[in-house]
């Protein structure tokens, strides 16, 4: 079916489009139908995975006709187009397709990848008034087919084996003044709606803002984050709602407590407590979240059991999960979430509005001074670090590490050049190791807590606590594993270099 | 890509209708058709509203001068082309017999669409010749329409007996009876009775009515104009039996 070459779109005032119609008029016999309203829901993860993959997926419907799901590049060009059946049990996502699992199959593949765990959500929508049409040659024969997109696109979609008929038709349009249009239907609706996920925001951080007010500048970043997860956290939408949450949060605090003398005492000395319950609430569903999301690749990598005997561990996770759920939304309904919320960013405001050109230190002066510090707070116990040395030694060193991350993320503004995507680099490896260390310890031992509360409760069979020692096993030997690539990741680490002084 | 032939060695049983009304259908059914209407009279051409004119003629088509692909038409249709009739088609024999593999030509020069096919759909010439081989070399199902007349039978023996002799793969044979009055018993008889006396008949039934004749006026398949008529339930039902006989789905 390919070969009928590329559709044009051109477009002009709609007094240009009625003049480009009946300049057609005078070469072919032009038939039109009625007019239809042609909906289209653009769906992406809330962090816009499928826009950033250079994917655009559209939930379209026409009145009268089936709906369909239409995957393509967000540019245009040819796009994979599956009729939905649309799910009338989700009525809170318009009966649209929300995870993975739920997109039928010929889209899971090319979507697989790019959505991972993130649900769909409606991103942008356009509705346009679509008069469809043909142009007929002198046997009545469609060649060239058209669509109005009311009231200024004119879209001419060639018909294979009339190219000569799609060319002359293009000219007659651009001679009675209509212009091409390249962008596609997904570009025109984020300029409707005035959208641009391209663009580049100014970064908070500023080497030459005072220092009190590049942290605060900072820290309403986090707190727009945060903010942003929210509703997708409380509704459950997906799973890295919560996470981004958490990040948002951990990073806070982190900030809070690094840069406090950047910040007034009493405002540390409040907001410090206020982002630990915050980040206490957020635990453990999300420590359960972990567990449930690794469930499927422990599952396939079982060599004595079967993946259905974990089930009961699914079916238990699940429901210590709804109840931890059921705190977290209460305690992010709370008046005291709220008042944290209101207040945080009232004094947030305030100090990022300084204007005092002599309100202490620079930004530059002050992040460099903490980067070099958390740097070396990094390489000194590191370095002591042996085979023998205990475990609390690599989870304090990983600790410190997250530290020097967040400061460097902070101040990336203020870093520039190869030395310092170097140093990052190496960090991010060095704490993949310690993270899958101290993850490894800890989920052992969560897995070994769950299969008592299984075997207390007389919700475990034997089969089921076996496959469950086949996981901490696994885990054990993935803590060994980390354990013994520590020495050389540090080596990397060490040898890349601190911030510049 | 699975191909499908309305074929009979007797004339004016209703091949062109059947060809563009299940092409029709399988179009409508998401299946990327092609019709390639190969009886230079151009019955499927006519209809589909496209000129009868492949440049170069059938001899560059068979020769491989001019790839199949170019000669495709886009019909009104969606997921629905055609490979037009061309009154050159009248020496197609000839051409073939000029050309390598001359018996199996047809399936090669359709190999090259295999991907943007899903289905192909010949209206073949009545008649057996060397292109009649090709098509029943090439099809993996000959749809073969029976108007109820005794003499019908023993044409669609002779049309078995042809299939039997050719080398396998062979495809399978789908008979129905078509242009079927009612209104007179023998025909009402032999649509009774054919379908249960013999396992290449199935028991579709396609009616002789005003409204299949309306095809060359209207130059549409009548399950588009008419798609609620007898005709269409018809056809439909014949579609239904062709599609589990191509294990599509």
């Amino acid at each position: 079916m390919a070969g009928a070459g590329d559709e044009t779109v051109f477009t002009g005032d709609s007094r240009t489009v009625t003049a480009a119609l009946k300049a057609l008029r005078a070469s072919y016999r032009v038939v039109t139908e009625r007019p239809l309203d042609v909906r289209r829901t653009w769906l992406d993860s809330a962090d816009l995975r499928l826009h950033r993959a250079g994917l655009a997926l559209a939930a379209t419907s026409v009145a009268g006709s089936p709906d369909v799901l239409e995957l393509g590049p967000v540019d245009g060009g040819a796009a994979l187009a599956v009729p939905d059946r649309p799910d009338t049990d989700r009525p809170d996502t318009d009966g649209r397709p929300r995870l993975l699992a739920d997109l039928p199959e010929p889209l899971k593949e090319p979507l697989g990848p790019v959505l991972d765990v993130r649900a769909l959500l409606p991103f942008v929508e356009l509705t346009t008034s679509v008069v469809t049409g043909a142009l007929l040659d002198d046997e009545g024969k469609t060649v060239v087919r058209l669509a109005h997109e009311r009231p200024d696109r004119l879209r001419l979609i060639p018909v294979r084996g009339y190219a000569k008929d799609a060319a002359r038709a293009a000219r007659t349009v651009r001679a009675a003044g209509l212009l091409p249009d390249d962008r596609s239907t997904y570009r025109v609706a984020l300029a409707a709606a005035g959208l641009d996920p391209d663009a580049v925001t100014e970064p908070a951080m500023r080497a030459d803002l005072p220092a009190g007010v590049a942290v605060a500048r900072v820290l309403l970043g986090f707190l727009d984050e945060l903010e942003a997860a929210l509703e997708g956290t409380i509704a459950d939408v997906d799973t890295e709602f919560l996470h981004d949450l958490r990040v948002a949060v951990r990073r806070s605090r982190s900030a809070v407590k690094l840069l406090a003398d950047a910040l007034p005492p009493a405002l540390v000395a409040w907001a410090g407590p206020q982002l630990k319950w915050l980040g206490d609430l957020t635990t453990p569903v999300r420590d359960l979240d972990v567990h449930l999301l690794g469930l499927p690749e422990a599952a396939a990598r079982l060599r004595g059991g079967r993946p259905e005997d974990l089930q009961p561990l699914a079916d238990h996770l699940a429901a210590i999960r709804a109840k931890e759920r059921r705190a977290l939304v209460r305690g992010l309904r709370s008046a005291r979430f709220e008042r944290f919320r209101v207040r945080w960013r009232a004094e947030l405001e305030a100090l990022a509005a300084v204007e005092d050109e002599d309100a202490g230190p620079r930004a530059a002066e002050v992040g460099l001074a903490h980067l070099a510090r958390a740097h070396r707070r990094v390489v000194r116990p590191g370095s002591r670090i042996t085979p023998e040395s205990p475990a609390t030694d690599l989870h304090d060193l990983r600790k410190r590490g997250k530290e020097l991350r967040y400061l460097l993320e902070i101040f990336s503004p203020l870093l520039e050049g190869d030395g310092a995507r170097r140093g990052v680099k190496e960090l991010k490896g060095l704490q993949d190791v310690l993270g899958r260390f101290q993850d490894g310890e800890v989920q052992a031992e969560a897995v070994v807590a769950m299969a008592e509360a299984m075997l207390a409760a007389g919700t475990a069979p034997a089969v089921t606590l076996l496959a469950m020692g086949e996981i901490a096993a696994g885990l054990h030997d993935h803590q060994l594993a980390a354990r013994q690539e520590f020495a050389e990741r540090f080596e990397r680490f060490a040898r890349a270099g601190g911030p510049p002084r | 890509m699975k191909v499908v032939a309305s074929y009979t060695i007797k004339g004016g049983v209703g091949k062109t209708s059947t060809a563009v009304n299940l092409a029709h259908l399988a179009a409508a059914d998401g299946l990327r058709t092609l019709v390639w209407d190969l009886d230079p009279q151009g019955g499927a051409t006519y209809l589909f509203r496209v000129r009868p004119r492949v440049k170069g003629g059938g001899a560059a088509l068979v020769e491989g001068r001019r790839p199949l692909a170019d000669a495709v038409k886009g019909t009104d249709f969606d997921r629905l082309d055609l490979v037009p009739a061309d009154f050159s088609y009248r020496t197609l024999d000839l051409d073939l017999d000029a050309a390598k593999h001359s018996h199996d030509r047809l399936r090669r020069l359709l190999a090259p669409l295999e991907r943007e096919y899903d289905l192909v759909v010949l209206d073949c010439p009545p008649g057996v010749t060397l292109l009649s081989e090709n098509v029943v070399r090439g099809s993996d199902v000959l749809l073969v329409p029976l108007v109820p007349a005794l003499l019908s039978l023993r044409t669609l023996d002779q049309l078995t007996g042809f299939v039997a002799g050719l080398p396998k793969p062979r495809p399978r044979v789908v008979a129905f009876l078509s242009m079927v009055d009612r209104r007179k018993k023998a025909h009402r008889d032999l649509a009774a009775s054919l379908p249960a006396e013999r396992d290449d008949v199935v028991p579709v039934v396609v009616p002789s009515l005003a409204v299949v004749e309306q095809m060359a006026v209207e130059r549409a398949p009548v399950t588009v104009f008419a798609p609620r008529s007898a005709a269409s339930t018809a056809y439909r039902a014949l579609w239904d039996v062709v599609r589990t006989e191509l294990n599509l789905a």
